[in-house]
């Protein structure tokens, strides 16, 4: 069934690209960032009302907030499975910490009973996956349906009503005069750095992603690893979710809504791929600003704020064709 | 009828040959797959084609029925030299070894498929019914056919796939295997079903492991051995030893002096008892010394690639025990059993065992990652260094460890994987066709290998096709048939013809 694998002697630049993603880690970051201060240092000379400190500031809260819900998400692509419940974990979360804020609790407890409600989700997400060989694809559309149901309900009970004042002011937290989740994303991105480059977990993941049978006949913990991704994804969403709950002040059915095709094109923008075996937390992170600078320089051009799902959807298409292009031209 | 006789001469060609093959090569990569095969078959007979694993009787059908072309020769068919697609479009139809029927269709609509009577633009399902029954009736089969494929026996359903083939006007019908995984009874109607087609004017090439059905149904026999023509046997008088020694043919020197009788002593390392898989094998005992390598064989479809799978938990048996130093390992995992001192070589190093975009030093250290980590963190140094030994010692040509297994032939791939799987300093090591696709140099060097490993006082046990590599490697052979253990060979008296006559033999 695979294409005869061809014994050549040079290696075509393709594979030479392909490989830089793996084996010489992280080659693509640089123009990724290239493309991305172009796109700032467009927006900045075109559009005074850009490059100010609140506007400039808005968006990277927004984008580390983002980044949050990313981290898990990136690591599940590189086992070569997704997860598409992210935005309703990521909503759910938020509301539930909410919800029981509201209902006088802590706000500690509230927002470990919610991530272990999130940490379940991703459980039994990453369970069926490995137990039962479900497509992660369709499994997560499920739970993502599922999960947004729940929050919807929650959203309903709580009918409007905004967060305890205390929690509102969560996510203004500063520190050193700095977005306390800009702070958390830099000190991630390094720790990603790290865990990317030297890590046995995340070396297990790639051979994983790259070929299964290879992993397990290498005595690899599959499973234990799938499982593991799939929780990862979902308490970092939920992290993120409660972030977003504080930031918007209140519940709202239209949180998270979306966010997961926000974040396969990010991923992929960044270097994680749908057929696995790669992916790049800095990247994917870059692969976020790129985004909201996008969307960013779309309202500063009063382009329809409609048209932003279009935009989404486009890029979304472009980055899964080059996405799968590259990959198998590289087979 | 007229005789097929071996092209050897370019004289004048019989009138009768359907189809004749005239110095047919084909190589893939390295692996001459067939050198200079010439036969003809005759229009109106059964013809079988006989050989071991990798004698290149697949390669010769896929020649035939235009899938591939050859790299020289040239393939007739009525006389005429023709291209391969040529004879994809032309009247010769193959039925695969692999069951490719609707099984949620009805046996009528399966063997019309994409030539149904019509009627006004839509089909005629009074006409298609009464064609398909007078078909098989033809045939004598007592078959309905309005019944839903899936609720047939396999027996039926290869049936109504080899009538598929006829009812598309094939003038040479290409069976691959066709009774692989059929009861007697089945293979019985099967075969009497070929006899009427032959006795209906068809040409039958046949291809079967199952040296008595051959014997019994086939007017000629042509025997191929490691990719060569060997001889086309008329079947009169002829029997099953006779067959063996052709497709077996050389005379090798004694393999390694093994001497079993010194390993008798050595402790059990690796035990398997009465493993069992539904429909794959049954009631498996095997027991595996320390120091000693043990081979196991099993023709296509008897079952020993399951076993080889589900003895290291790739595939969960369905009953039995797996035993490592006596003691029943519970976990039935890769990951367990690994743990517990076991290693395995996977056969398809396209499928699985390597890593084609990771570096040769990031395969060969993967499975024993956690031992080169500290705090979780994998020390590169230490990964290097390993790949830079292993480099050395199985001599594999790489640019360096840090060069990617795509660049690599196929021998230096296959000598990675070795080396990936012996990176754990395993107890008990299962290799599964350990030199499959490599040339003579690396397949020395695999073979070094694994003795080496046997002297250490590793077990092992070798799974290949390849039964020459087998009674060079191995101390004792142990023989699949029908799923089924049939038989275990050892020292003096393991030579091809008793290991063929136990793997293809008809008790």
């Amino acid at each position: 069934m695979t294409p005869s694998q061809q014994v050549a002697e040079g290696v075509s630049p393709v594979r030479r690209f392909r490989a830089g993603g793996t084996g010489g880690f992280g080659s693509n970051i640089l123009p990724l960032a290239a493309i991305t201060v172009a796109v700032a240092a467009f927006l900045a000379v075109t559009q005074p009302n850009f490059a100010t400190s609140s506007n400039l500031g808005s968006i990277l809260f927004g984008v580390s907030i983002d980044f949050l819900a990313i981290i898990g998400f990136t690591y599940v692509m590189v086992t070569r499975e997704i997860d598409l419940s992210v935005g309703s974990v990521f909503a759910l979360t938020g509301m539930l910490t909410g919800s029981l804020l509201v209902a006088d609790w802590s706000f500690w407890p509230a927002a470990l009973v919610a991530l272990a409600v999130a940490a379940l989700i991703g459980f039994v997400n990453g369970f069926l996956v490995v137990r039962f060989n479900i497509n992660s694809l369709m499994l997560t559309i499920g739970t993502m349906l599922l999960v947004r149901g729940l929050a919807n309900v929650l959203a309903n009970n709580l009918g409007g009503q905004t967060y305890p004042r205390a929690f509102r002011q969560f996510a203004r937290t500063d520190l050193f005069d700095i977005r306390i989740t800009i702070i958390i994303m830099l000190v991630a991105i390094l720790g990603a750095w790290v865990f990317q480059r030297q890590s046995a977990l995340f070396r297990k993941m790639c051979f994983i992603g790259e070929n299964v049978r290879s992993a397990l006949v290498h005595g690899i913990r599959v499973g234990r690893i799938k499982i593991l991704a799939f929780m990862a994804s979902s308490v970092t969403a939920g992290v993120a979710g409660i972030f977003t709950a504080s930031r918007i002040t209140h519940a709202d059915t239209q949180m998270g809504m979306g966010l997961e095709f926000v974040m396969v094109t990010a991923a992929i923008i960044g270097g994680a791929s749908l057929y696995g075996g790669r992916g790049d937390l800095r990247g994917s992170a870059l692969g976020l600003l790129l985004l909201a600078l996008v969307l960013n320089g779309m309202i500063m051009y009063d382009i329809e704020p409609v048209f932003q799902q279009f935009v989404i959807g486009a890029l979304l298409i472009a980055t899964v064709t080059f996405d799968t292009v590259l990959n198998r031209r590289a087979k | 009828m007229t005789i097929a006789q071996p092209a050897r001469a370019e004289g004048a060609k019989p009138a009768g040959a359907i189809l004749e093959l005239r110095n047919v090569s084909k190589s893939y990569g390295a692996v001459r797959a067939l050198r200079g095969v010439s036969f003809r078959v005759a229009r109106g007979e059964i013809h079988a084609i006989l050989g071991e694993n990798g004698a290149g009787k697949s390669t010769t059908l896929k020649i035939i029925n235009g899938e591939i072309e050859p790299d020289e020769g040239e393939v007739l068919v009525g006389g005429a030299v023709t291209l391969a697609r040529d004879r994809k479009a032309g009247d010769i139809a193959m039925v695969h070894q692999e069951l490719a029927v609707f099984s949620n269709m009805s046996v009528a609509e399966n063997i019309f498929v994409g030539r149904m009577p019509r009627r006004n633009g839509r089909i005629d399902i009074a006409r298609l019914h009464a064609r398909a029954a007078e078909l098989l009736r033809l045939f004598g089969l007592n078959i309905d056919t309005r019944e839903i494929l899936r609720s047939l026996t396999p027996g039926q359903q290869q049936i109504v796939e080899i009538l598929r083939a006829v009812e598309s006007d094939a003038s040479l019908l290409i069976l691959d295997e066709p009774t692989s995984g059929l009861n007697n009874h089945e293979a019985e109607t099967l075969l009497s079903l070929i006899r009427r087609l032959r006795d209906g004017g068809h040409t039958i090439l046949y291809v079967s492991h199952r040296l008595h059905e051959v014997l019994d149904v086939a007017d000629h026999i042509t025997v191929l051995r490691d990719g060569q023509y060997v001889e086309t046997l008329a079947n009169d008088g002829i029997n099953e030893g006779d067959l063996i020694r052709r497709m077996v043919g050389r005379d090798l020197g004694p393999g390694v002096a093994a001497n079993s009788a010194m390993l008798a002593d050595a402790p059990v390392a690796f035990a398997v008892r009465g493993l069992s898989m539904a429909g794959q094998f049954h009631d498996m005992q095997l027991e595996v010394r320390q120091g000693e390598i043990v081979g196991v064989f099993g023709l296509e479809g008897s079952g020993a690639e399951q076993f080889s799978q589900a003895i290291f938990g790739i595939v969960p048996p369905s009953s039995g025990r797996i035993e490592l130093n006596g003691r029943p390992i519970r976990d039935l995992s890769p990951a367990s059993l690994m743990h517990s001192g076991m290693s395995y070589l996977n056969g398809n190093r396209k499928e699985a065992g390597l890593y084609m975009e990771r570096s040769v030093a990031e395969n060969i250290s993967a499975p024993i990652l956690d031992r080169l980590s500290r705090w979780g963190l994998v020390d590169r140094r230490k990964v290097l260094e390993r790949a830079q030994e292993d480099i050395r010692r199985f001599a594999i040509r790489v640019p360096g460890p840090e060069g990617l297994p795509q660049q690599l032939s196929g021998g230096n791939q296959q000598k990675v994987m070795v080396s990936a799987c012996l990176a754990t300093d395993p107890k008990v090591i299962v290799l599964n066709e350990p030199t499959r696709g490599v040339d003579v140099g690396a397949k020395a060097e695999v073979h070094e290998a694994a003795r080496a490993e046997a002297a250490k006082g590793k077990a092992l046990l070798v799974f290949s096709s390849d039964l020459p590599e087998l009674l060079r490697l191995a101390h004792r052979i142990v023989i699949m048939r029908s799923n089924r253990l049939a038989g275990e060979i050892r020292g003096v008296e393991m030579t091809e013809e008793a290991v063929m006559a136990l793997a293809a033999g008809d008790r």
